[in-house]
C-alpha cells in the first residue's frame, strides 16, 4: 500500500509497548447549517443504520462515533496480521461471523492467543477504514484492490472517505 | 389618523416593548440588526462571481472520554454558479474536491485514489445530491451555495447582535441565530467589505453540545479562476475506485468463514 508515513503507524508501534495513543481522526464531517435544518425533515438515522450494519464498529469517523467510544481513529488500526497484543482497545466489540469469533476494535480483528491477542485476517465480506500495512495494491480486470494476508481489500469511497471490503477473488 | 388613535398606537407600542412576553408572541425574537448585517454579507458573496478563501477549522468530537478538539486547513476556490474546488487537510487527511458543473471528483490524497460521478448543475443541487446519495457533506457549504442568505435564514428562529469584536485584528460584528437544531454565530468584517471571519456552529442536540469553529483569511472575490481549477487531472499513479451510494453495502462476494482463522 502506497501509504507514506503516517501518524498511525507510529501510534501501532505505540501499543505494542503498551502506550496508549488516543488518536482522533481529522475526517469528520458534520453537516453546516443549512443541511442541519434538513435533518428535521429527513430521517437522520439513515447512516447510524448503514454503518453499523456494515462495519460492525463503525469504521466511519464521524459524529455518532462517540455514540461506541470509537474514535480511537488510528490507534490500532496499522498493526500487521500476526502481531501479537496484551489487550485490544477499551471499545472492543465481539462478534462473530459464520461460528468464528472476532473481537473488533477500529476494525482490526484480534482472536486470542496464549496471555493475549493476535491480529488476524478480517473475515470476508466486511467493510474496514484502512488496509493492513504493507497490503499490495493490484489490478484485476481493471478494478484496482490491496492484498494482504492472502486475501483482497476492494477499496471505495463512501461517505466521503475511501472504505475497503474484503474478499477473494 | 386623529390624535386619539395615533395615542392609542403609540400607548400599544409602549406596552408591547416594556413587556417581553408581548413582544414575544407578537413577533418571534428576531434581531433586526442581525438580520441586517447577516444580509450585507451574504449579498457580498452571492454577488461575487468567484471567490477564494482559506478557513482553518476546529470541530469538537469525544474519543477515549476526552472532548477533543479536531483541525483541519481548508481552502476553496469557487466560481458561481457551477464550480467548486476544496483542498481538505488535516494531520491525517488530505482530500481534494472538484466539481465542473458536470461531474464531482473526489480524491483521497493518502492513498492516491480517487472517485468521479455525474453532478448537477449548480452547486445548490450539487451539495443535496452529494448529501442524499453519498452521504458526502461540503465542509463549509454554508458559504458554497449561491444564495446564501435565504439558505442561512430559512431555519431561524431567534437572533441577536452582540456589538463589535476584533477577530485576529479586524473588527468584526458579533451576531447569533438559533435554530431548532443548531445555534450559530458569525463574525462579519466592519466596513466595506463585510466578509465572514469567523463562524461557529453549536450542535445542541448532540450530547456534549459540539462546536464546529472555522476563522477565516485570505478572502478573494472576483479573482480569475481558470477552467482547469476545477477540472480533475489524474496523477499517472492515481487509481480511480467507486463512490458508493449512501445507503449500499460495498460490493463483495458473500461472507464466508474466514479462511486465517
Amino acid at each position: 500500500m502506497n501509504t507514506p508515513s503516517h501518524p498511525s503507524r507510529l501510534c501501532a508501534v505505540a501499543i505494542l509497548a503498551a502506550v496508549t495513543c488516543a488518536s482522533p481522526s481529522a475526517w469528520a464531517d458534520r453537516p453546516g447549517v443549512r443541511s442541519s435544518n434538513r435533518d428535521r425533515d429527513i430521517n437522520v438515522n439513515v447512516r447510524r443504520d448503514v454503518d453499523v450494519n456494515v462495519n460492525v464498529n463503525g469504521s466511519r469517523r464521524h459524529r455518532h462515533d462517540r455514540d461506541n467510544g470509537s474514535f480511537w481513529g488510528g490507534l490500532a488500526t496499522g498493526l500487521v496480521i500476526g502481531a501479537i497484543i496484551s489487550s485490544p482497545p477499551p471499545h472492543q466489540q465481539t462478534v462473530v461471523v459464520k461460528n468464528v469469533t472476532y473481537i473488533v476494535a477500529d476494525d482490526v480483528y484480534y482472536q486470542p492467543s496464549g496471555t493475549g491477542f493476535v491480529v488476524v485476517n478480517p473475515p470476508l465480506g466486511v467493510t474496514v477504514a484502512t488496509c493492513p500495512p504493507g497490503a499490495v495494491q493490484t489490478v484485476v480486470n481493471g478494478q484496482v484492490y490491496f492484498q494482504a494476508g492472502g486475501i483482497y481489500y476492494r477499496p471505495a469511497m463512501q461517505n466521503g472517505v475511501t472504505v475497503y471490503t474484503t474478499l477473494s477473488l | 389618523m386623529n390624535i386619539k388613535s395615533l395615542f392609542a398606537v403609540s400607548l400599544g407600542a409602549a406596552l408591547a416593548l416594556s413587556s417581553p412576553r408581548v413582544a414575544a408572541s407578537a413577533t418571534p425574537a428576531l434581531n433586526p440588526e442581525a438580520d441586517r448585517r447577516l444580509l450585507t454579507a451574504c449579498n457580498l458573496l452571492a454577488a461575487a462571481k468567484t471567490f477564494t478563501v482559506r478557513a482553518e477549522v476546529w470541530e469538537d468530537f469525544v474519543s477515549a472520554g476526552h472532548k477533543v478538539s479536531v483541525t483541519r486547513l481548508i481552502d476553496a476556490q469557487v466560481r458561481r454558479p457551477n464550480r467548486l474546488q476544496l483542498e481538505v487537510r488535516s494531520s491525517q487527511d488530505s482530500h481534494g474536491y472538484w466539481y465542473d458543473g458536470k461531474v464531482l471528483t473526489l480524491l483521497d490524497r493518502v492513498n492516491n485514489l480517487y472517485g468521479s460521478t455525474a453532478a448537477p448543475d449548480n452547486l445548490e443541487k450539487l451539495l443535496d445530491a452529494a448529501r442524499e446519495r453519498f452521504g458526502i457533506n461540503f465542509p463549509l457549504e454554508d458559504l458554497l451555495v449561491n444564495d446564501p442568505y435565504a439558505s442561512a435564514r430559512a431555519g431561524i428562529k431567534e437572533s441577536a447582535y452582540f456589538g463589535q469584536e476584533v477577530i485576529l485584528g479586524v473588527p468584526c460584528h458579533h451576531l447569533a441565530f438559533s435554530t431548532p437544531v443548531v445555534d450559530w454565530q458569525i463574525w462579519i468584517q466592519d466596513g466595506e467589505r463585510p466578509l465572514p471571519r469567523k463562524l461557529v456552529i453549536t450542535y445542541k442536540q448532540e450530547e456534549t453540545a459540539p462546536q464546529f469553529t472555522a476563522i477565516f483569511s485570505d478572502w478573494k472575490l472576483n479573482s480569475d479562476l481558470p477552467e482547469n481549477t476545477f477540472r480533475f487531472e489524474p496523477q499517472p499513479a492515481a487509481a480511480k475506485i467507486e463512490i458508493l451510494p449512501v445507503d449500499e453495502v460495498p460490493a463483495s462476494v458473500p461472507p464466508q468463514t474466514s479462511s486465517h482463522p
